[in-house]
């Protein structure tokens, strides 16, 4: 017996410690989302996020690939709405949280923080029959309890909540709910969006943001004709940002929405969100219908997208750019020698067939490139990233395996702003004083130890992936986009 | 027995010449630095010849061109360390296409890479040809450097074919 329950005590500490190892891989994997001032912060850094309309997600049949199809195309988030009726619903009419549909949000939101993506998680009551603003308080907190362990989440109270239809929700009813759901988690970051495309739309949902001190200003905004222009953003961020808290533009213009105009090609989003992170929003939402209803249709997200090439598929391939660096001798690329893992040349000429030049950017500061982020440059092999020697003030390799302070780099240009096609920057080693350079300007090697820019510092930023039409005057033409680049085959999800 | 031992050398390096020779390529003679010890030999594939001209895929910024594979097999059993690439478009050296040799060629498919080094009996695997909307007829790579043996050897690849545009 003494042997017995030793082996059985054992295997218990084993079953124990594996579960215990478990967790804690599971618990570094995680990633937590908080707010810095008027700023998303991932793991305590703040970045710019991209969302994607998810709204489908209950019902979606492949929601593990989704969702690793999303993150692998570089969106930050999904917003889903739990309660739609197009699948497992969260909530009973009673405020009752239901079983099926709780097992299917939980997985959801296990995947999303597998992938590390941050779930939006939008309530709408008007999807649940019988559910009234009042009992929709009890579901909510019946929620807020269930997914108090997850930290890659926020809540949206209400869908577009002041629209004065099955949607509306009061303002009271919105302020009861929000202080339920900080009295059962404090940490739960909450709000709740208001959808006003008049000129006083963004001072309205200021105001309300503040009376009711919601976490965040979420907005859905106009969707006129210059809803993607710098000017637009920069009026409604600027107000929103008086509130004092992160502005989430969550509902910008819908793709193919035959109401409105300039909606029809990736170029409109790809200069809205640069127009929105420019003007100092937190958060962008890719508003596609095509993840909303998954009872018909293809299955699989990345399908969906792709048989849109324009806006979705275009916008989707834009998310990591794609980019060459041109020495400023015209003629040459920077090169990473034999593709990867090892050093770097300056020397790879334009008339030279491959995409050894060709890096894929990693933007800490998320969203699209603007001057002063913070870029590491991922080599064409896959596994190596630009690396600059001891921090800088040495060479230039591309031996790194990760992402860290030396394969870090401040992209900047002249002025500011968007980083665009063939536009003419620097790259400094991380937070540095030490600049990358060509010898004689491009040619030959390549390092990252000039104290100051001059001609040899500069580099012309070129996209291989889309990008905004929003490019540097006289350019020449540029070849076409790779739109389309191989992806493993899927696996369905587990059923 | 010197006389016998230097005919031996003498039909050793005859054979290494008229082995590239076969090949279609052209190796130049040694330095006779060592010349018992054997010298790195290299025998060249491109993945099509000829190669036909295309209007996509070249490169990001040029799309059309010539374009194929090329596998660069040491022969020998002797390292090489290329310290020079010249590409040629119909027999002239091509300064648009002035680049190192470690910027052109890499591994090969699922093997590894040393950085300037073709090892002894190993390849190294490039992507060759012209992106470009000019007309050439012809492509070819020469490489110069220096063996495990300490011997300096310049390497013609043999003519790439480019297709009619």
């Amino acid at each position: 017996m003494g042997d017995r329950g030793s082996s059985v005590g054992r295997a218990s500490r084993h079953v124990v410690l594996f579960v215990g190892c478990c967790l804690v891989a599971s618990l570094a994997h995680a990633q937590k989302l908080t707010i810095q001032g008027d700023r998303f912060a991932i793991d305590g850094t703040p970045k710019f996020l991209t969302f994607i309309s998810y709204f489908g997600a209950m019902g979606a049949p492949n929601v593990i690939q989704d969702l690793h199809f999303l993150k692998s195309v570089g969106f930050d988030g999904v917003r889903i709405w739990p309660n739609l009726d197009t699948g497992p619903q969260l909530m009973n009419g009673d405020g009752s949280l239901r079983p099926d549909g709780l097992d299917r949000l939980l997985t959801i939101l296990n995947q999303a923080r597998q992938e590390r993506l941050v779930v939006d998680v939008t309530f709408t009551y008007e999807h649940v029959p019988g559910l009234t603003p009042a009992v929709a308080l009890i579901g909510i907190v019946n929620a807020t309890n269930a997914l108090r362990s997850y930290d890659n989440l926020l809540f949206d109270i209400q869908n577009e909540r002041n629209v004065t239809d099955r949607r509306f929700m009061s303002e009271e009813d919105v302020g009861r709910i929000y202080r339920a759901v900080k009295a059962a988690d404090p940490a739960r970051i909450t709000t709740a969006d208001n959808s006003l495309g008049q000129d006083w739309g963004p001072q309205y949902a200021t105001d309300f943001t503040a009376r009711l001190g919601l976490d965040v200003v979420a907005f859905h905004e106009s969707r006129g004709p210059q809803w993607y222009l710098p000017p637009f953003y920069q009026s409604i961020v600027r107000t929103m940002k008086a509130a004092g808290r992160p502005v989430y533009l969550q509902e910008p213009n819908s793709t193919r929405d035959s109401t409105y105009t300039a909606n029809d090609r990736a170029d409109y989003f790809l200069r809205a969100i640069v127009s929105a992170k420019l003007a100092g929003a937190a958060a962008w939402c890719f508003h596609t219908l095509l993840g909303a209803d998954f009872r018909t249709g293809l299955p699989f997200l990345e399908d969906r997208l792709r048989a849109y090439p324009e806006p979705e598929w275009a916008f989707v391939n834009s998310l990591i750019p794609r980019v060459i660096l041109r020495t400023a001798n015209g003629v040459n690329y920077v090169v990473p020698e034999g593709g990867g893992g090892a050093g770097v040349r300056a020397d790879r000429s334009i008339a030279g067939p491959g995409s050894w030049e060709i890096f894929s950017v990693t933007n800490e500061a998320g969203g699209p490139l603007v001057s002063g982020d913070h870029v590491a440059f991922a080599t064409a092999d896959g596994k190596h990233f630009l690396q600059a020697t001891g921090g800088g003030g040495s060479t230039l390799t591309a031996a790194g395996t990760s992402i860290g302070s030396w394969e870090t780099f401040t992209i900047e240009r002249a002025g500011g702003g968007p980083i665009r096609h063939g536009e003419t920057v620097t790259l400094r080693a991380n937070d540095s004083s030490w600049y990358v350079t060509a010898d004689r300007g491009g040619g030959g090697g390549v390092s990252a130890n000039s104290a100051s820019k001059g001609n040899s510092e500069a580099f012309t930023v070129l996209f291989a992936s889309p990008h905004s039409s929003d490019v540097v005057p006289g350019q020449l033409p540029f070849g076409t986009p790779v739109l389309n680049p191989k992806r493993p085959i899927r696996q369905s999800d587990p059923k | 027995m010197g006389t016998w031992r230097e005919t031996l050398i003498g039909c050793i390096a005859a054979m290494a010449v008229c082995c590239a020779g076969c090949g279609g390529s052209n190796q130049t003679a040694p330095t006779p630095s060592n010349p018992q010890q054997a010298t790195s030999a290299f025998r060249t594939t491109f993945g099509e010849n000829p190669v036909p001209f295309r209007a996509s895929g070249c490169n990001a910024s040029v799309p059309q061109g010539w374009y194929t594979t090329v596998q660069l097999q040491e022969t020998s059993g002797v390292a090489f360390r290329p310290n020079a690439l010249v590409q040629k478009l119909d027999g002239n050296a091509a300064s648009f296409l002035d680049e190192s040799f470690n910027s052109r060629f890499g591994a090969c498919s699922g093997a590894a890479f040393e950085a300037g080094v073709i090892p002894a009996n190993g390849a190294a695997c490039a992507s060759v040809g012209v992106c470009t909307a000019s007309t050439f007829s012809s492509y070819q790579f020469q490489i110069s450097g220096t063996d495990a043996n300490g011997h300096t050897i310049t390497y013609d690849s043999p003519m790439l074919q480019l297709g009619a545009r």
